[in-house]
């Protein structure tokens, strides 16, 4: 394995990949940092250009601009109280805080440390954790793959919203839409409706671009035409000094390392996705603190424990979509699309087949976290300016870049026509407060699903309970519904109690 | 009960609708060379097996909204919008349509200037040197990106 990892070193430092790398990472940064915009919908909308050229040099361009992203997100949530991406929401509470009382600068520059660390952590896990586990995987069959599918999206569809039964909606709907093409056993269309544009199916980047680019243009235009959209922030906002010396970082590396760990392992489980992560970090933090009472109020270990978190998640999760091609999250989902773009296919023989080039990956990983520390250190004076974009012009040229990169694909208008209507979709489900990871995800899981579980039914005549006969697959099964029936419960409580409380007000 | 809960009931009576109809309809939808020998062909290689699952589990989770409904409290961000917003939204989304058809006649470099000059000006942006430059910028360069960085043609229409 390390001689692999040698070799893949020396693939991947040749200046193609090293300027994708860079070039990832500065534009995550920057996508990252400016509100509205998230390392999502940065992948939904330059993924498409990833296709034309080789895996080495497209795929580190996408991690670059992942990992860029998710540190980029901290920058608003510092500066404005504005997180970038959902998964920057905790570094809000004290990295606003901080910036209110002169310390913006110090705050960055933690975040930027931990981010380092975090992120450190999930490379190595997914460098020593992926081949391992996909030896486990080689033995999994049709049964535990559909059991561990159903397993994720039952932690997405609870994970991504407030209502469980609403997650279960966007997902139910997520695998309506995957229906439409082709039979994936018998190869016979369905849900065509006669029109041969359909029997390839909805295609994937035209469904992302539509719900996370064109949803979030449409939620920005309510605002436009208003004095305050024009101008995001003050040009007076104190950053303070940039001197976070490394003796205060070193203070706080005992919760920087417990962070890593827990966004390891969490971004490491198939669905729960990045969101989780810094939240259970930060209150594990304030828990283990010694002045709990000071988070909330500008704590720097409020800062560092999420970021920590959420960067370290970046590597971790790739570890079940390249093992398993169950992404984790929305980013992955981006990410594995665009892996069987170039024609690698995720799954428990994609390392075993594709050992160069997945090994490059990993090293590409690797280099992406040092260039996430030097980029992020040069460039940190330039967040200002970039948060300053005037919003109608950034989101109409949102628009041409959704345009472009979804007629790329095939050059068809009719993958226009599809993300126009998607993003009318996402836009009713953003008003109607239903999360859209369940359906996206669910519509790419789903055709594995289906595969899977025809398959374990064909192989086991038809008998249901021959997935229960199995070990591993009961377990995940039963662990769903566990997971399934107490949230149902507990939600189920949450709505009873808000309605009594409603009827006692009300008398 | 709110405009927002009436939007939710109204999905979810529709995604109710849609898929009683995916179920009933579902032989009809799934159509092609395959076919079953009642019997003896194993039921997970039916075609229509998979679509009726979808069609069951989709009823089921419209029917679980449509009863939970009234226990939800809270508003929705679709009550707290107002009609101006919508009204914006509105002229949001037939102009991204004008846009997207005006690609295929008119041509993707064009178009784009246009869309993006019209959308920043809608939006209340006024300064006319950074929206041009932007817009010129944007549509020939992704245009030049494109077309000999990855060999992919954009819609040129009868303009360019």
């Amino acid at each position: 394995m390390f001689e692999d990892l040698l070799s893949a070193a020396f693939v991947v430092l040749n200046w193609k990949t090293l300027i994708a790398i860079s070039a990832g990472t500065i534009v995550g940064l920057m996508i990252g940092a400016i509100p509205g915009l998230s390392a999502t919908m940065g992948m939904a909308l330059l993924s498409p250009f990833t296709f034309f050229v080789e895996p080495l040099v497209g795929i580190p361009f996408l991690i670059g601009l992942f990992k860029g992203g998710t540190f980029g997100g901290s920058v608003s949530a510092i500066l404005i109280g504005t997180p970038g991406t959902a998964a920057n929401a905790a570094t809000l509470l004290d990295g606003y805080e901080m910036c209110k009382k002169g310390r913006a600068g110090e705050a960055i520059l933690g975040a930027l440390h931990a981010s380092l660390v975090g992120d450190f952590f999930g490379t190595i896990a997914l460098i020593f954790g992926a081949p391992t586990l996909a030896l486990i995987a080689i033995k999994f069959g049709p049964h535990e793959f559909f059991a561990l599918i159903l397993f994720s999206l039952t932690m997405i569809c609870y994970v991504s919203g407030r209502s469980l039964a609403k997650g279960v909606l966007a997902a139910t709907l997520g695998v309506l839409f995957a229906l439409i093409g082709t039979d994936p056993l018998g190869g016979t269309p369905r849900l065509t409706f006669g029109f041969s544009g359909l029997q390839g199916g909805l295609n994937v980047i035209a469904l992302v671009t539509g719900l996370f680019g064109i949803t979030e243009v449409l939620m920005q235009m309510e605002s436009f035409g208003s004095r305050a959209i024009n101008k995001v922030v003050s040009a007076e906002v104190n950053l303070g000094g940039f001197r976070t010396q490394l003796k205060a970082v070193f203070q706080h590396l005992r919760t920087i390392i417990r962070s890593s760990l827990i966004g390891t392992f969490i971004g490491a489980l198939p669905g729960i996705g990045s969101e989780t992560s810094p939240w259970v970090a930060y209150g594990l933090a304030k828990r283990a603190s010694k002045e709990p009472e000071t988070f909330g109020q500008g704590s720097f270990d409020g800062v560092v424990a999420p970021e920590a978190a959420n960067n370290a998640v970046c590597g971790a999760a790739m570890i079940p979509m390249l093992v398993f091609g169950i992404p984790g999250d929305i980013v992955t989902a981006i990410l594995m699309s665009a892996l069987i773009a170039q024609g690698l296919q995720p799954g428990p023989f994609l390392i075993a087949e594709h050992r160069e080039v997945i090994y490059g990956l990993f090293m590409s990983v690797l280099f992406a976290t040092f260039a996430l520390y030097i980029f992020g250190r040069l460039t940190l004076r330039w967040w200002i300016r970039i948060l300053v974009i005037p919003r109608p012009l950034l989101y109409s040229t949102i628009v041409a870049f959704c345009v472009v990169g979804t007629y790329s694909v095939h050059s068809s208008i009719f993958d226009l026509a599809v993300m126009f209507v998607f993003g009318l979709i996402g836009y009713i489900f953003r008003k109607l407060d239903i999360a859209l990871a369940p359906m996206l995800l669910s519509f790419v899981l789903s055709k594995i699903l289906e595969e899977s579980l025809r398959r374990g039914l064909i192989q086991s005549d038809g008998n249901l309970l021959a997935f229960f006969e199995r070990p591993i697959t009961a377990v995940i099964l039963l662990l769903t519904a566990i997971v399934l029936i107490t949230f149902a419960v507990l939600e189920w409580r949450r709505r009873f109690s808000n309605s009594k409380n409603k009827m006692i007000e009300s008398k | 009960m709110n405009v927002g809960r009436l939007l939710e009931g109204a999905l979810a009576i529709s995604t109710l609708v849609v898929g009683a109809l995916l179920f009933i309809y579902s032989p009809e939808l799934v159509r092609g060379w395959a076919f079953t020998i009642p019997g003896t062909t194993d039921v997970a290689l039916e075609p229509v097996f998979f679509p009726r699952l979808s069609a069951v589990l989709i009823c089921a989770s419209s029917l679980i909204l449509l009863i939970t409904i009234p226990m939800r409290s809270g508003s929705l961000p679709a009550s707290e919008t107002s009609k101006e917003a919508y009204i914006k939204v509105g002229a949001g989304l037939a102009g991204i349509l004008i846009y997207l058809g005006s690609i295929l006649y008119v041509g993707f470099v064009v178009s784009t200037v246009l869309f993006i000059i019209g959308g920043s000006r809608v939006g209340g942006y006024k300064n006319w040197k950074a929206i041009v430059s932007t817009a010129l910028l944007v549509a020939v360069g992704l245009r030049l990106i494109f077309r000999y960085g990855l060999h992919v043609n954009l819609p040129e229409g009868i303009l360019f």
